[in-house]
């Protein structure tokens, strides 16, 4: 009982502490607890939650709920918004934060945006959720390749929502007396939309277009998945988009769960085919687990910089560790009693359930898009030396892989090649000290204290910017700094019909086509090999969210929630996955 | 005194090279710690930096002179939506944008009086977007004549405004996507429906402009993201142009009829583009066609990454050779590397011209070999760009002086040995300094000196304030 006072007035000092935190906080004021997450006009996906919590969790994991509050997003907004002198405006929050792009509060510190609802006005949720609910199921017309510059329909709870059925199952939830739901304000019960207009688009692939075949205001092609997707083999066959990435296996076409959209206290609606709101893919989070997934209790006991100070990592809040802690630990002020810290440990609990469910998905869908079907000893003798070459396959055939925004995303062979003694031979895909590859932007490379990884396999994509002097040149960003001193953003001065390009830059794609291979070669000098000697050759394929480099580049900016960028950089890289694994033993001839 | 000049300059620029080569680190800045390497990321903890009107925020969106309907790139919400019978949404935006370059030239050629004149240059456009891929771009240049003839005060060897203003639409066309336009043929998205459309008159570029650069009113059609095993993308499109071409000779051919093939193709870390053009006109200015292909890629060389881009075109005339269509080869190479321990770029162009190379529309080929041998929008170019019988390159170096690359001086040298009958060899350096000033205007500020063969020596100053909006 006293424990759960303490949390009680732990959590209404925080509320208190947020509010009093905010710089657009207006006044404080009591507030039914059930009004504390409301938005007038876009309800935050914590409302949709009671009925929905299955898709709740799904989504609350994703990485569509990550997109605005990731660290690399806001840098890199921020990073392109100075470089372009604030041209670039709204361009990467349409898709990302679209709601704080509609709300005009993009490009603030997630720190800053208050989590928490103030009298008269609403809660900030659902800026900060990225690509929530609404975001999807508040378009009312059939948008294609838009970049997300489409209309949301606005209101609250009770406005319209748009499903890919129809208001059946709504009318029958309605008609059943036990659920108490209410679909206009004033009145007692629960609060759900007033109608779920039919929106069958939802399960179209056009649909996902929108924001996976985005062109910036300069007409350069920044993300063509959904341009892939329409020349590949899938979309042949019929497999859609939501068929491979809201299905009940990652990656693959194997059906849908069938199951209740809702449920209404404990009792179910019809059941009817139900989707993964996960929407695996390759990003996964880096921040601390107490502020993503999202998790409307973490939101009620701590704000975002108080749970960055929980440091769960020494055990906070477990018994282990409480039983042992000395009187006189430094503990940060708000974690001072022992009952919060016990409370927000059964929250991180629950997290880390939740992000390891999230951690597999992501695994099996990156699993099913590669695969590596061969591997090919070619020569292994002194007057060649070792040669050998990996055979990986795109198994997806509805898009290339990788795919998406491709000038970040690393899928590459990690090669290790030790003779018998275990002494290291050749290297390929190690890392340098920053846990960057020894390539062109490894500041390791560029400052000369390292070689270059001349046979570096690598799916990485970059841009291709005009320089002033003719030709192209590879770079991180689409900016042509050779070109121009002063980047701004303003509408191509030709077509970009023809080249499907600006004159400024393109993508130079590195990805496999849907269905294709590539084969990695690799030849180890013989000056470097005994004959008679047995070497084993071991091989990995690794994935990567985005290189250090690519943060690093960004960095000029900053980065939200305190990160440094070695700390930063260091959580992408322990996030690498492992995505095939083997050891060859190969006898070098004379 | 010129060549001892030019030996100036390409020992100031190795020179450069060298310090700025041996120079800080690239880095955020001092190492973390003794004995730390400077290239090591830094635990630092910068915090977020937000947009705003004080001194160290990031800039707010600059409000273009004319914005009418749904603003372009701007916060809020999306409100002028109408959807047509197509299944087309339309939210239509229209912006005014362009920029103004003035300047003063001063260009003493070796062979005539020198002039010095303060030029300006306006482009306005206006774009409608339609939607996600629609819009319709409208543009001109009002000080500029369709020759190029630019509006200009001259101070020498007379006195005088030179009016060349015109009000010529230069630019009006509409581009567009088929299964944007028309969805409901493919709500699902499932079918290749992905053409791009473009109708209207426009700047066309074909391989960096060594084949095609010039305005033409023409129709393309492009397919792109087309599955070709063992690439990455591919693409392939074509293009009409009526109305006639500027061809070789500078001339506007009102006969010519110019259709195009353009391909390009992207394997693992390189490109590859082919294209094809056929002119079509009458006998006294001659058909001709013209082949051009490139590869770009990175190559590593002296553990450097190198960016390379090498370009091969060739013009066939059927008919007599003119002054507008002629048989000839050109082959350009670029390679371009940051030195170590700098974001500076050391690039070296070559350039070689087997007979009398035509481009099929547009002249001056050369202009992508370096500054030398382009123009500063204002003034012409130190060397002249044509590409008959010659060959020749440029070396440079590109510094830039801070992280926010906001100025960058250039050194190069070059020259051109020109075999035509009574041509000239020439031989020079230029420098150029830009710098940006605020978020709407950036200053250049250079000069060349080139040594001519059979003239006296060549001088010019060139600035320039430009002004976006």
């Amino acid at each position: 009982m006293i424990r759960k006072s303490g949390l009680l007035f732990a959590a209404v000092l925080s509320l208190a502490l947020a509010i009093a935190g905010s710089s657009v906080a207006q006044e404080t004021g009591e507030l039914a607890h059930e009004d504390l997450f409301r938005n007038k006009q876009f309800p935050s996906a914590f409302e949709c939650k009671p009925c929905h919590e299955l898709q709740f969790r799904q989504w609350s994991a994703s990485s569509h709920a990550m997109a605005n509050l990731s660290p690399f997003f806001v840098s890199v907004e921020n990073s392109v918004l100075g470089k372009t002198n604030g041209t670039s405006a709204d361009t990467c929050s349409r898709c990302h934060a679209p709601l704080a792009a509609v709300m005009k509060v993009m490009q603030i510190s997630n720190l800053k945006r208050a989590q928490f609802a103030r009298a008269g006005e609403d809660f900030l949720g659902p800026v900060i959720e990225g690509i929530t609910c609404v975001v999807c199921h508040r378009f009312d017309k059939r948008y294609g390749k838009r970049s997300a510059r489409s209309l949301i329909t606005q209101g609250d709870i009770f406005a319209p929502i748009f499903g890919p059925t129809n208001n059946d199952i709504q009318l029958e939830a309605e008609a059943d007396t036990r659920l108490a739901l209410v679909t206009e304000p004033g009145k007692k019960g629960r609060k759900i939309h007033s109608v779920v207009e039919p929106y069958p688009f939802l399960r179209a692939s056009r649909f996902c277009g929108n924001c996976h075949s985005s062109r910036l205001p300069t007409g350069l092609h920044n993300e063509e998945t959904f341009d892939e997707y329409r020349t590949s083999q899938s979309a042949a066959d019929g497999v859609t988009c939501q068929d491979c990435h809201m299905g009940q296996v990652p990656g693959e076409n194997k059906g849908f769960e069938e199951g209740p959209a809702a449920v209404i206290g404990k009792i179910e609606t019809r059941h009817r085919r139900r989707s993964n709101h996960y929407f695996a893919g390759p990003d996964f989070s880096v921040l601390h687990p107490g502020i993503f997934p999202h998790n409307p209790d973490a939101v009620q006991l701590a704000t975002y910089q108080q749970w960055m100070e929980f440091d769960h990592e020494k055990g906070w809040g477990t018994d282990e560790f409480e039983d042992e802690v000395s009187d006189d630990y430094a503990f940060p002020e708000f974690w001072q009693d022992v009952d919060m810290r016990y409370e927000a440990r059964e929250i991180l609990d629950s997290q880390f359930e939740l992000l390891a469910w999230a951690k597999d998905q992501r695994l099996r869908v990156m699993k099913a898009g590669y695969k590596v079907e061969e591997v090919v000893i070619d020569e292994a003798n002194m007057s060649d030396g070792l040669e050998f070459k990996i055979k990986l396959r795109n198994a997806v055939l509805g898009h290339n892989a990788p795919s998406g925004f491709i000038h970040e995303r690393m899928v590459f062979f990690q090669i290790t090649v030790k003779d018998s003694q275990g002494n290291v031979v050749f290297k390929s895909g190690d890392r340098d000290p920053n846990g960057d590859l020894r390539e062109r932007y490894s500041r390791y490379v560029r400052n000369g204290e390292i070689e270059f990884d001349k046979q570096l396999f690598n799916l990485e994509s970059h841009f291709m910017a005009r320089t002033f002097f003719g030709g192209e040149r590879t770079q991180l960003r689409f900016l042509p700094f050779s070109a121009t001193v002063r980047p701004f953003v303003r509408p191509p001065t030709s077509s970009t019909a023809i080249h499907m390009r600006p004159a400024s830059a393109r993508t130079l794609k590195n990805s496999i086509e849907p269905g294709g291979h590539r084969w990695a070669e690799y030849h180890v000098d013989p000056d470097l090999l005994k004959p008679g000697e047995t070497y084993t050759v071991h091989m990995k394929l690794l994935a990567q969210q985005m290189p250090g480099f690519f943060i690093n580049a960004n960095s000029a900016v900053g980065f939200d929630y305190d990160f440094s960028l070695r700390e930063l950089v260091k959580r992408v890289v322990d996030l690498s996955i492992n995505l095939w694994e083997t050891t060859e033993t190969v006898k070098i001839e004379e | 005194m010129l060549r001892k000049l030019i030996v100036a300059a390409a020992v100031a620029l190795v020179g450069c090279w060298a310090v700025f080569s041996n120079g800080p680190a690239a880095a955020d800045g001092e190492a973390d710690a003794a004995n730390e390497s400077p290239s090591r990321y830094s635990d630092e903890v910068p915090g977020l930096t937000e947009p705003g009107e004080n001194e160290g925020d990031l800039p707010l969106r600059p409000v273009p002179l004319i914005e009418l309907g749904q603003d372009y790139v701007n916060e809020g919400p999306y409100e002028y939506e109408f959807e047509l019978p197509t299944g087309m949404v339309v939210s239509p935006g229209l912006v005014l944008f362009g920029t103004a370059n003035t300047g003063l030239e001063y260009t003493d050629n070796g062979t005539t009086d020198p002039t010095t004149e303060l030029v300006t240059t306006m482009d306005l456009f206006l774009n409608l977007t339609l939607s996600g891929t629609e819009r319709i771009l409208l543009g001109m240049s009002p000080t500029t004549r369709e020759s190029g003839a630019k509006s200009r005060y001259t101070l020498g060897p007379t006195d005088g405004w030179v009016n060349e203003s015109r009000a010529r639409l230069k630019t009006a066309f509409f581009e567009g996507e088929l299964s944007e336009m028309f969805p409901k043929l493919d709500m699902d998205g499932r079918l290749p429906l992905d053409y791009e459309i473009m109708i209207g008159r426009q700047a066309v570029v074909s391989q960096g402009g060594m084949m095609i650069n010039d305005a033409m009113d023409s129709l393309a059609l492009t397919r792109s993201t087309i599955p070709l095993p063992g690439t990455s993308f591919a693409r392939i499109g074509g293009l009409v142009a009526v109305n006639g071409v500027h061809r070789k000779s500078g001339q506007d051919d009102i006969h010519a009829d110019l259709f195009a093939l353009f391909s390009e193709a992207q394997f693992h870390h390189s490109t590859a583009e082919l294209d094809l053009v056929y002119i079509e006109s009458d006998r006294t200015k001659g058909d001709q066609f013209n082949i051009g292909g490139s590869f770009v890629r990175q190559y590593v060389i002296f553990d450097h990454a190198v960016d390379t881009t090498t370009r091969l075109a060739q013009s066939y005339t059927p008919d007599e050779e003119t002054a507008h269509a002629s048989n000839g080869t050109l082959l350009y190479s670029s390679m371009a590397f940051a030195p170590k321990r700098t974001d500076n770029i050391l690039y070296i162009n070559t350039f070689g011209a087997l007979n009398s190379y035509a481009p099929a529309a547009g002249g001056g080929p050369l202009g992508i070999v370096g500054l030398l041998f382009s123009g500063n929008g204002l003034a012409g170019a130190a060397i002249n760009s044509g590409a008959n019988d010659a060959y020749g390159g440029s070396i440079g170096y590109q510094m830039f002086f801070s992280g926010a690359l906001r100025s960058n001086l250039i050194f190069e040298g070059g020259g051109k040995v020109d075999n035509t009958s009574g041509g000239a060899n020439r031989l020079g350096a230029q420098a150029r300094y830009s710098q940006a000033w605020g978020r709407h205007l950036l200053f250049e500020v250079g000069g060349f000196a080139v040594s001519q063969e059979s003239a006296n020596e060549a001088y010019g100053v060139r600035t320039k304030i430009n002004v976006i909006f």
